[in-house]
């Protein structure tokens, strides 16, 4: 039918992964219940009843992340040029669950000051506008609030009485709300729109050097620091900030990616507790959880024995789900799609047809007397309309090819991204889903016995897994320390450490290769994971969370975790194989300690000279050169080496590490 | 012309004030912190006090007022003053209390001890009432808030149980909940009505046949109180001619099922995609037509939906095992039942929800789930809108 040529195919986009993209054209019949479900809970939380939520139950491809789109835009209808502190305010926070219950909070904290801070083209961030409200609140202006406070920079052109102002304004916020000092300093720089690359990353938790905590003006983070406490101090700052006038519809988006494997109770009792903390805590948020059917067995919220009791009862305030579509709706939706193409609205037109250039009666039995979900009538329409328009049909794929692909494509994204920015939270979250993924017999469902244990793992034995990533050698130097407890008291059999090759140990500092020593002596065992294995374990972590989620769709159909599974037994890249074994391996492989040092040394040396001959590299290392050789052949994946004649060592970097092939 | 006099800043001993200040348990005044200092610090009283109005002004340390017999102000570095003795106290009076009431009521009535500042309790309650444990509420007749231990829901979940198993008149609500619950003024009552009636919590319902008020439900548009009502009054009304109460109810049930029977029903099977990967134990598809399902095994799962979860009502999910076990006790067969809920299903009555993966599940969880024998196996079921 060449008439179609050249017209896109309106069905394609059958997944919406983040509700904060434009999704494809809404159709508001479509879960009109449900959304008004939601939409009554914010009612409810702006009258000041106190927090409340709703439980969205639905099949994957049922339109759950469309849904939180859709209310993205109603909570988001605002005129961007005008702040009107007469009209209501909402503000809105998406969170995708993909990540480890060990970091819960941290990532809590993250997702919400991205989406509070979230730039848009003529918009003004979220935080800005609780801010504004608040500054203005506090001096009864009723005026439009943006142009409020263009006069008030106007009046006080002197940074200096600007900033004082600002001070005084917060100090007084804080004394109501309990707001924590230095939050209040970091919104302060904020509204000043002074160091904001620094606020921003004080915000999002991000370690920053003790220059840029100097010029912000807050405390430096102190070794015993439980950084999930102070992620939850932030999040619940923020909250206490918008007020009991400003509900925050939180949303929390693929619950199952929490879970290493559906009775995962550890990682369902650590979201019970945080969303108790929250429910106590606040008065004005609207928790929003989507999870997948399949899922109402695992979740169990009204078993006395269920892991989120009693925070159960918090978290679904109100229930609702997302069931199939019926033949009306169905219709509806495809209309919508081809309304979205106007040469192809035109076409249509002209035909009489509703449906054209669609076989109605293919659609009809594709929904049937039971409906089926949106996913399923858009894939069954995207293969119908590539069939009779003129173009090359896209060919069917096995569940296996379909996975390998987009291992690919997801390889590819973490492999040329920051891993070393990510690198804990990758860690913690990848190793319990490798771990169950692939070790049979092994899980990490017990609850950690030391806080000093990011992972730890239960089968043959016990494992705890150490991440030493830090940067800073006298915050490293306390857990060292409290980490020679672990072994002797029994609280693991086994204690693997992790610190990324990239951040070598130098040979000053003594004590830490001391304490490190006194480690391998007890049996721990260092592992340094490189920006390859990072990328791969990212990889592996992001497409078995779509999974869980039912996020994954080969031409329409659902691709499982447990196909994602299989695949990645029989595909396994060999740094996650590697790593595996050396976790849950026992007896404790022995380890060179000179060798390992030397490695770092090297590394050291690398980061002042990236590229240096042989020979000069042993000298500085007063080494010989075949004992150097040997130690940068045997890490091969981390160093590069030119054989010559002259032999010269390279630092590699992101872009040098190939992913390996699959 | 005013001239203001200027203090010689020391920064150096700005910097040991302000340690001070950071180790103080609680506000000190200049002469306490003095004691605390030592060799060229330990300047005189007066310059101290200078110094740390420095600090205030700067907005590094907050001033407080005097304590006990002392006439000198305090400061501190943090800015708001929690007395951890204090709060047990207020948290205790409050328990007893059996309305809202004002830190000034507090203060006076209900501590034991009438030495704390007003200043002290008031800050102290906002404490409270940041972490939740104590309530806020609006100024009932001067600009004063009131507080007390249990949140407005508490008037609204007293509101909420009179109405639990049975819609009733507001004069009924009000009267019961008034019982339960001291405190509650006839305008506050009122509006927590509307405010109910507004955010979901209560509907309004028909009288039940022969009233003529609207009553007050938990649930929307929960008839079966009505339509019990009305049975009882033809149940009455037949015995007078022999006819039993069984009589009527069969015959209810069949009005009811043949009603909304759907003639499609038998072409289901035959329509419906199957789930990927098949299970291998799938047999032929059920037959779910009208003649093969059990009269009455519908309404009576309609019924029991939402005497499993309340929520069914707004389209909330029901675990199709768990609605099974639920009907346990009333013999019947896995069979009947599945038929039952894939008729229900078919005829626009309830959307179910399918497994994603059943060929995941142990042989013993899938025969838990409803099947329709074709590879779907569903998990749970909704109530369509």
């Amino acid at each position: 039918m060449s008439e179609l040529s050249g017209i896109v195919n309106p069905f394609r986009v059958t997944i919406v992964s983040d509700p904060w993209r434009p999704s494809p054209p809404d159709v508001p019949e479509i879960h009109a219940k449900a959304f008004q479900t939601c939409c009554n809970a914010l009612e409810s939380v702006r009258r000041q009843w106190g927090s409340s939520s709703v439980l969205i139950h639905g099949e994957p491809g049922s339109g759950k992340t469309h849904l939180l789109a859709r209310l993205r835009q109603y909570c988001r209808d605002v005129e961007p040029r005008v702040l009107d502190p007469l009209q209501p305010e909402t503000v809105f926070v998406a969170v995708r669950l993909q990540t480890g219950p060990q970091r819960l909070w941290r990532h809590l904290r993250r997702n919400f000051v991205e989406d509070l801070l979230r730039e848009a083209p003529d918009s003004t961030p979220q935080l800005k506008r609780i801010l504004l409200r608040r500054l203005g609140s506090l001096c009864h202006t009723d005026a439009d609030l943006l142009v409020w406070w263009e006069c008030l920079k106007q009046e006080y052109p002197d940074p200096a009485l600007l900033k004082a102002l600002l001070d005084s304004y917060l100090d007084r916020l804080s004394g109501e709300l309990q707001l924590s000092r230095d939050f209040c300093t970091v919104l302060v720089r904020f509204m000043m729109g002074r160091h904001l690359r620094d606020t921003r990353a004080w915000l999002m938790g991000d370690p920053l050097p003790d220059s840029a905590l100097a010029a912000l003006d807050v405390a430096a983070p102190a070794e015993d620091d439980d950084f999930e406490e102070q992620a939850q101090r932030v999040v619940l700052d923020l909250c206490h900030l918008a007020g009991s006038r400003i509900p925050i519809v939180l949303c929390f988006d693929q619950i199952e990616a929490l879970m290493s494997h559906p009775e995962d109770r550890g990682a369902i009792g650590t979201l019970g507790q945080v969303i108790m903390r929250l429910f106590n805590e606040t008065t004005n948020l609207v928790l929003i959880s989507c999870v997948q059917s399949t899922y109402v067995d695992y979740l169990n919220l009204y078993n006395p024995e269920g892991a989120l009791r009693p925070a159960g009862a918090r978290m679904a305030v109100h229930q609702t789900s997302l069931g199939p579509l019926d033949w009306d709706n169905a219709f509806r939706l495809v209309q919508a799609r081809m309304a979205g193409e106007r040469r192809l609205a035109e076409l249509r037109t002209a035909k009489g047809d509703p449906l054209w250039p669609l076989d109605k009666s293919r659609l009809e039995k594709t929904v049937g007397l039971r409906g089926c979900t949106p996913r399923k009538i858009l894939s069954v329409c995207a293969e119908l309309f590539d069939a009779v328009s003129d173009r090359r049909v896209v060919p069917t794929i096995s569940d296996k090819a379909f996975v390998s692909r987009i291992w690919q494509e997801r390889l590819d994204v973490a492999s040329s991204g920051d891993t070393l920015a990510q690198m804990d939270h990758i860690l913690t979250h990848g190793i319990p889903l490798l771990v169950h993924a692939a070790a049979e017999g092994w899980n990490s469902n017990g609850k950690s016995p030391s806080r000093d244990l990011e992972v730890f793992l239960e089968g043959d034995g016990r494992i705890g897994v150490s991440l030493c990533n830090h940067r800073d050698m006298r915050s490293l130097l306390p857990r060292l320390k409290r980490l020679r407890q672990v072994l002797p008291d029994r609280r693991a059999e086994k204690l693997v450490l992790l610190r990324d090759v990239r951040l070598p140990l130098g040979k000053n500092a003594i004590r830490t290769n001391q304490m490190l020593d006194e480690l391998n002596t007890q049996g721990a065992r260092l592992i340094r994971p490189s920006h390859e294995l990072l990328a791969a374990l990212d990889a592996l972590r992001r497409l078995l969370s779509d999974a869980k989620a039912g996020d994954l769709s080969n031409q329409g159909q659902t691709v499982t975790p447990e196909t994602v599974q299989k695949w990645l037994a029989e595909n396994m890249p060999g740094v996650l194989r590697d790593l595996l074994d050396e976790i849950v391996a026992y007896p404790v492989p022995s380890d060179n300690g000179d060798d390992g040092r030397l490695f770092d040394e090297l590394l050291e040396v690398l980061a002042e000279h990236p590229v240096i001959a042989l020979d000069e590299a042993a000298g500085t290392l007063k080494t010989d050169t075949g004992t150097l050789e040997a130690t940068a052949n045997a890490r091969a994946s981390d160093v590069g080496i030119l054989r010559g004649p002259p032999v010269v060592l390279f630092r590699l970097t992101a872009d040098e590490v190939v992913p390996e092939a699959v | 012309m005013t001239t203001t006099e200027t203090v010689a800043v020391d920064p150096e001993l700005l910097e040991v004030l302000l340690k001070s200040l950071d180790k103080a348990q609680e506000p000190l005044t200049a002469e306490k912190i003095r004691e605390g200092l030592s060799g060229p610090y330990k300047q005189p009283v007066k310059i101290i006090t200078e110094q740390l109005n420095e600090l205030v002004q700067g907005g590094k340390a907050f001033e407080f007022e005097p304590s006990g017999r002392s006439k000198q102000p305090r400061f501190w570095s943090r800015s708001e003053f929690v007395d951890r003795e204090l709060l047990d106290v207020l948290i205790e009076a409050l328990d007893n209390a059996q309305e809202p009431v004002t830190a000034e009521k507090v203060r006076k009535d209900l501590l034991k001890t009438r030495d704390r500042p007003q200043k002290l309790v008031e800050q102290n309650l906002r404490k409270l009432v940041s972490e939740g444990r104590v309530f806020e509420y609006e100024p009932l007749k001067g600009k004063q808030p009131r507080y007390w231990c249990h949140s407005r829901s508490y008037y609204a979940d007293a509101i909420a149980a009179v109405v639990a198993d049975l819609p009733r008149s507001w004069a009924d609500v009000e009267k019961q909940a008034k019982s339960t619950r001291k405190g509650l003024s006839a305008k506050q009552c009122n509006e927590l009505k509307k405010e109910m009636l507004a955010s979901g919590r209560l509907f309004e319902v028909p009288p039940l046949p022969g009233g003529k008020s609207p009553l007050l439900s938990c649930k929307p548009m929960d008839l079966r109180p009505h339509v019990q009502v009305a049975l009882s009054q033809c149940v009455k009304h037949l015995s007078k001619y022999n006819v039993t109460m069984e009589q009527v109810h069969q015959a209810a049930r069949l009005l009811l099922t043949c009603g909304e029977a759907s003639p499609q029903a038998s072409h289901t099977a035959e329509l419906t995609t199957p789930a990927t990967p098949a299970v291998d134990d799938s047999a032929s598809p059920v037959d779910d037509s009208l003649s093969a399902v059990d009269d009455s095994l519908p309404a009576l799962i309609l019924d029991q939906m939402l005497d499993v979860h309340p929520g069914a009502a707004n389209g909330a999910l029901v675990q199709l095992r768990e609605l099974r076990r639920a009907m346990d006790f009333q013999n019947i067969e896995k069979s009947a039942f599945d038929r039952a809920v894939l008729h229900l299903a078919d005829a626009g009555k309830v959307a179910l929800h399918r497994h994603d993966y059943p060929a995941g599940l142990s042989e013993q969880d899938r025969a838990e789930l409803v099947t329709d024998g074709t590879g779907d196996y569903f998990v749970g079921i909704a109530l369509r809108s």
